[in-house]
């Protein structure tokens, strides 16, 4: 049974100053099961973290969602600002990609993750106290007495999004949502974060929904990912096939442009995919990939694909990619 | 936090200095220096002068008896009214002042909050656009018409009524301040609340009223223990100047509403070329405000941790 | 969404590689460079285009107002003293004072109700009302409203005798509405009976001013009959003030003052405050350090406090204007606010490659500040000077107000509005229109501001 299911999951950002407006998320579909990790991965501005955003209903004012968000069977895009609340950091928690600005500057790291306790008005001042030591301490951060009495701003980027981490562990959730958890900090320091975030994932039986444009990270973390363009799906698959057997070119461009993965490692030249994602308040093409498509064809231009199911794939293209990389 | 104050303090000092010794000179820059003109006082001034000016003493010499003085908190005699210190005149006259101007920054200050957060919650309806072209208006229009129109307006009131709702000029009782310091903390209202609500805006799309939104914390805890605390933050720091504008605003205010401050005496003194009174007051705004602006320097640091910490 | 097509749709020419413009997705927008695109934006902003619009017709009104509007703004029409906006006034024209002939006005002569003696008009006010047989005395009072009854009467403009029940008002008369009661009280003072009658008032001048101002051209004849002459008055579409000068004419004059003072102490100061600012930037190390010290001093001096002490300093007396002194301490006191600004601007410009170049080339200090740093600053110089006029505007009004900016008789709008504040309760137009003149000014400035920084796309600090 899906932990938490979408369907059909359309944004569109209605711009201030204009009547324009951009489809961020088109028909988006996807489940994740109970201590699962889903990684959802593409360029940034493919609205890869407003699907996250969405779930929570934390879109800003001018967007519009559409299309059914069903958690533990029930569907919460029906539920009232004050029933989602309960849902918010109790049952669904998120990380967010800059630890810096998502803590609040002039508040102490122990009152910020104290707020985001599960049942915080029965504990007493003494036992809010320990509880917060309590999840620092999970997360591996030195001398927690003392950085839950600090600001944000005297601690580092790394040690932050520990603490972001505490947070979201703070409301025991069942589902974590982490918007790009390492892409703010140092190299040196993603490595240690997300083996964090990988071991409390397993030893409390978390479901992950990870959003990223790192690969690597993929690799490491997911169970399965979902590879969206332009706002919409192109690709899903367990990790394992999406690494060695990627079916959509897009995929396959994004696994080529990292050296890891590169089909020819003696190549010094890395490829990397030419143009730019289109505009998502234009029109666009019956394929969004089409411009930049080495593989394309004059139907990729007028149809658009269907979504093909295949053995628990998914796939949005006419052309499947044979070759295994 | 200690060194931070220290530093503060320091600077204030040079500042003081500095504003002294501008003083200063520019009272011996006035042509054909009536403080050495044997004309221009009584001769009974004139020695008081001498004894405490040293005006037979050279330049230099003048100069450090000033500072000396002013250090000690002598800010001298006047030079018009016989044995009348500036001292005493400040004694007499700067309390009025000093409330006014406080009650100012208070209307000014709650003011500026309840309604920057008003117009913010009502953004882009009619109420933001109400308060936001009364904040043009008021910023746009010099303060002395507000007096006018609110005296007029109260002329009437008090007409209409047939009671007396607020006096219309004169000092004494609570009701006498509130009709004044209202219109001298009118600016600084206006220039508040459209900060307020810029803040306010600002932090309402920060991450971390995201983050705080994900925790599932309620509307009100947001707006109050994460909005409302950062978006005040930054009005603090406009305090200092806010303060410097209500005082010397006092000099219109206090004219118009004949109220006995230290501004209106000021200005009587400038119109009499009381030099003395002029260059003794000078110094003691100038520090006055130095002092004020110092306070709300430290009083940011305690109010925002990024400060005190740095 | 394309609804799912039936395989049967496709042909072999759709699995055929895809030729296609590639740009045909990519940016679209054609690029302007970056004074046109401001322009056009700000040609875009409905607010500052009014604004520059407005400030434009301003600045007209007052350079070229007095070209089609010809009249001495020094000179006083002592017969329309603080006069409402008005446009061809008449005027009866009367004869120096004649005093009324009261003999034959004694007794009843079939008088039935309180009348007034027509013409009434600023010079003199005749009433005549029926004898009443038990008064003792009559008592005349004149309001500018309608009494409501025996309460609302206050004091009386006159008394008179049981035998004179006629009465003359030549007191202070204005040209407006007056409601004249008459009371007949008893020997005891006992009130018998009032009546009150409403009249409006016609200007009087007299036949000499008449006659020197018809044979001038100044006034047109209207019309004459039976012996009485009525005259139009000069015009003043704006009214006049408590001196009846004209209010037109000195608003185009103080506006100049007031305008030429914001313009040259605003020009001043952002070019020294910009150059300071730029010098020390471009030195940059311990010399920027110090400046920098330097301009944090004088910001902290205390503003108004300073032009007044600056003014005095200077020797400039009270009662004396001294535009001068006055420009020349806005500058010495404003300039550390554009320096600060075009200092932080030109620290990011110097570390760019084009000044390096420049630099390597041996291009001379002012040579790199001219050539390459001003145009790239001049976008925070418009807009810092934007900012400094309506501040020095008010700064100007607020110091005549207080009698230590400009004083009179030169007009500025500060020195209108200290005037006008002295009638205000009873002529309001004095006070305000320089306000108003004042207010929108600042207003337009500011929102001309506005709008450059959004089309110059800068941040606000």
């Amino acid at each position: 049974m899906a932990l938490l299911r979408i369907e059909d999951l359309n944004v569109l950002f209605k711009s201030e100053n204009s009547d324009k407006s951009v489809h961020a998320v088109k028909g988006l579909s996807l489940e994740l099961k109970a201590g699962e990790c889903l990684a959802i991965v593409g360029e940034s501005g493919c609205g890869k973290s407003t699907v996250l955003s969405s779930v929570l209903r934390l879109l800003a004012v001018n967007a519009k969602q559409s299309g059914n968000i069903f958690f533990k069977n029930e569907n919460i895009t029906t539920l009232s600002e004050k029933e989602l609340q309960k849902i918010r950091g109790k049952e669904i928690a998120m990380i967010f990609q800059d630890p810096m600005s998502s803590l609040n500057p002039t508040m102490k790291i122990g009152e910020q993750i104290a707020e985001a306790l599960k049942d915080v008005k029965n504990f007493s001042a003494v036992d809010k106290h320990s509880k917060v030591i309590e999840f620092l301490k999970m997360t591996g951060l030195s001398d927690p007495e003392i950085r839950a009495k600090q600001y944000p701003f005297e601690l580092s980027g790394g040690m932050l999004q520990r603490v972001a981490i505490a947070m979201a562990l703070a409301g025991e959730p069942c589902l974590i949502m982490a918007d790009e958890p390492t892409t703010a900090l140092d190299v040196s320091i993603q490595k240690q974060v997300l083996n964090i975030l990988k071991h409390l994932q397993q030893q409390h039986q978390l479901a992950l929904l990870l959003v990223t444009h790192d690969l690597g990270i993929v690799a490491e973390m997911a169970d399965s990912v979902l590879v969206m363009y332009a706002g919409e799906l192109v690709e899903q698959a367990s990790v394992e096939k999406i690494l060695k057997e990627p079916k959509h070119p897009y995929t396959l461009a994004l696994l080529a442009s990292l050296p890891a993965f590169s089909k020819d490692a003696s190549k010094t030249e890395l490829s990397s995919i030419e143009g730019q994602p289109p505009d998502l308040s234009l029109p666009i093409p019956a394929c969004a990939f089409v411009d930049r498509c080495e593989y394309a064809m004059n139907v990729c231009a007028s149809r658009k694909a269907p979504i093909i199911e295949n053995k628990q794939s998914l796939l949005r293209c006419w052309l499947p990619h044979k070759e295994q990389v | 936090m200690k060194i931070f104050i220290l530093k503060r303090c320091l600077y204030g000092l040079f500042t003081v200095w500095f504003i002294a010794t501008a003083t200063f000179f520019a009272m011996h820059n006035v042509p054909g220096n009536p403080l050495n003109d044997e004309k221009a006082t009584s001769a009974e001034i004139r020695k008081n002068l001498e004894a405490r000016y040293g005006l037979d003493k050279p330049l230099y010499q003048q100069y450090l008896i000033f500072l000396t003085n002013m250090a000690k908190g002598d800010f001298g005699i006047s030079f018009t009214q016989k044995n009348r210190s500036v001292n005493d005149i400040i004694k007499a006259h700067f309390p009025v002042s000093a409330a006014l101007g406080f009650l100012a920054i208070f209307f000014a200050g709650v003011g500026g909050v309840l309604f920057g957060a008003l117009a913010a919650h009502y953004k882009n309806r009619w109420p933001d656009y109400l308060l936001i072209a009364l904040v043009v208006i008021t910023i746009s229009v010099p303060s002395f018409v507000f007096a006018a129109l609110f005296q007029l307006a109260l002329v009437n009131l008090n007409l209409y009524f047939d009671i007396k709702l607020l006096p219309i000029a004169g000092w004494g009782s609570v009701q006498h301040m509130l009709a004044p310091s209202l219109i001298l903390g009118l600016g600084t209202l206006a220039y508040l609340t459209r900060l307020m609500r810029s803040s306010l805006l600002e932090i309402e799309n920060a991450p971390y009223i995201k983050t705080a939104k994900a925790k599932g914390l309620s509307e009100s805890r947001i707006f109050f223990r994460h909005r409302l605390r950062n978006a005040v933050l930054p009005l603090v720091t406009v305090l200092g100047p806010a303060i410097a504008a209500i005082t010397t605003g006092g000099f219109v205010v206090e004219s118009i509403f004949a109220i006995p401050g230290l501004g209106k005496y000021f200005v009587e003194a400038v119109h009499q070329l009381d030099y003395t009174l002029i260059m003794g007051t000078t110094v003691f705004y100038g520090s006055y405000l130095v002092l004020m602006v110092l306070l709300v320097d430290i009083l940011y640091g305690f109010v925002d941790p990024r400060i005190r910490m740095s | 969404m394309q609804s799912a097509d039936s395989i049967n749709t496709f042909s072999s020419e759709d699995f055929l590689p895809l030729k296609q413009v590639k740009e045909s997705v990519i940016n679209q927008n054609e690029s302007l460079d970056y004074w046109q695109g401001s322009w056009k934006k700000l040609r875009a902003n409905p607010r500052a285009m009014l604004s520059l619009i407005f400030i434009v017709s301003l600045v007209s009104f007052s350079l070229f107002g007095p070209l089609l509007w010809r009249v001495d703004p020094a000179r006083q029409d002592l017969n329309q003293l603080s006069q409402a906006p008005s446009m061809n006034k008449q005027a009866i024209v009367v004869d120096t004072f004649i005093s009324w002939q009261p003999e034959n006005l004694f007794g009843d002569q079939g008088i039935k109700h309180l009348s007034i003696l027509s013409p009434a008009h600023t010079s003199s006010v005749k009433l005549r009302w029926p004898i009443n047989p038990e008064a003792d005395y009559y008592e005349i009072y004149r309001h500018e409203y309608q009494p409501s009854g025996e309460n609302d009467f206050g004091l009386p403009l006159a008394e008179t005798s049981k035998e004179e029940n006629f009465y003359e008002d030549r007191l202070n008369l204005e040209p407006q509405t007056y409601f004249y009661t008459v009371l007949a009280r008893d020997g005891e003072g006992k009130l018998l009976a009032y009546e009150t009658i409403e009249t409006g008032l016609e200007i009087a001048v007299s036949k000499k001013d008449a006659e020197k101002h018809l044979q001038a051209g100044k006034w047109k004849k209207v019309s004459e009959h039976e012996g009485v002459l009525r005259v139009e008055l000069s015009s003043h579409p704006m009214g006049t003030d408590y001196l009846g000068r004209d209010m037109m004419a000195r608003l185009m004059e103080g506006g100049r003052t007031s305008l030429i003072i914001a313009l040259i102490a605003s020009l001043l100061f952002v070019a020294v405050g910009s150059l300071y600012g730029a010098l020390a930037a471009y030195i940059g190390g311990q010399t920027d350090n110090i400046m920098m010290r330097f301009a944090d001093f004088v910001i902290a001096l205390p503003f108004l406090l300073f032009m007044i002490l600056l003014k005095v300093s200077f020797g400039i007396r009270p009662g004396e204007s001294g535009i001068g002194v006055m420009v020349f301490s806005l500058v010495i006191l404003s300039w550390p606010g554009a320096a600060r600004l075009i200092r932080s601007q030109v620290l990011v410009l110097r570390e760019q490659n084009f000044i390096l170049s420049a630099r390597i080339n041996g291009a001379g200090v002012l040579h790199i500040l001219w050539k390459h740093l001003f145009p790239n600053v001049l976008s925070l110089i418009l807009i810092s000077l934007s900012f400094a006029i309506p501040s020095v505007i008010l700064t100007e009004a607020f110091l005549s107000f207080i009698g230590l900016g400009v004083v009179p008789p030169t007009p500025s709008w500060g020195s209108m509005c200290q005037e006008g504040i002295k009638t205000f309760l009873f002529h309001p137009h004095e006070l305000v229109f320089p306000s108003v003149f004042i207010g929108v000014t600042v207003l337009a400035f500011n929102l001309l501001g506005d709008g450059l920084r959004d089309a110059f796309d800068v941040k606000a600090e």
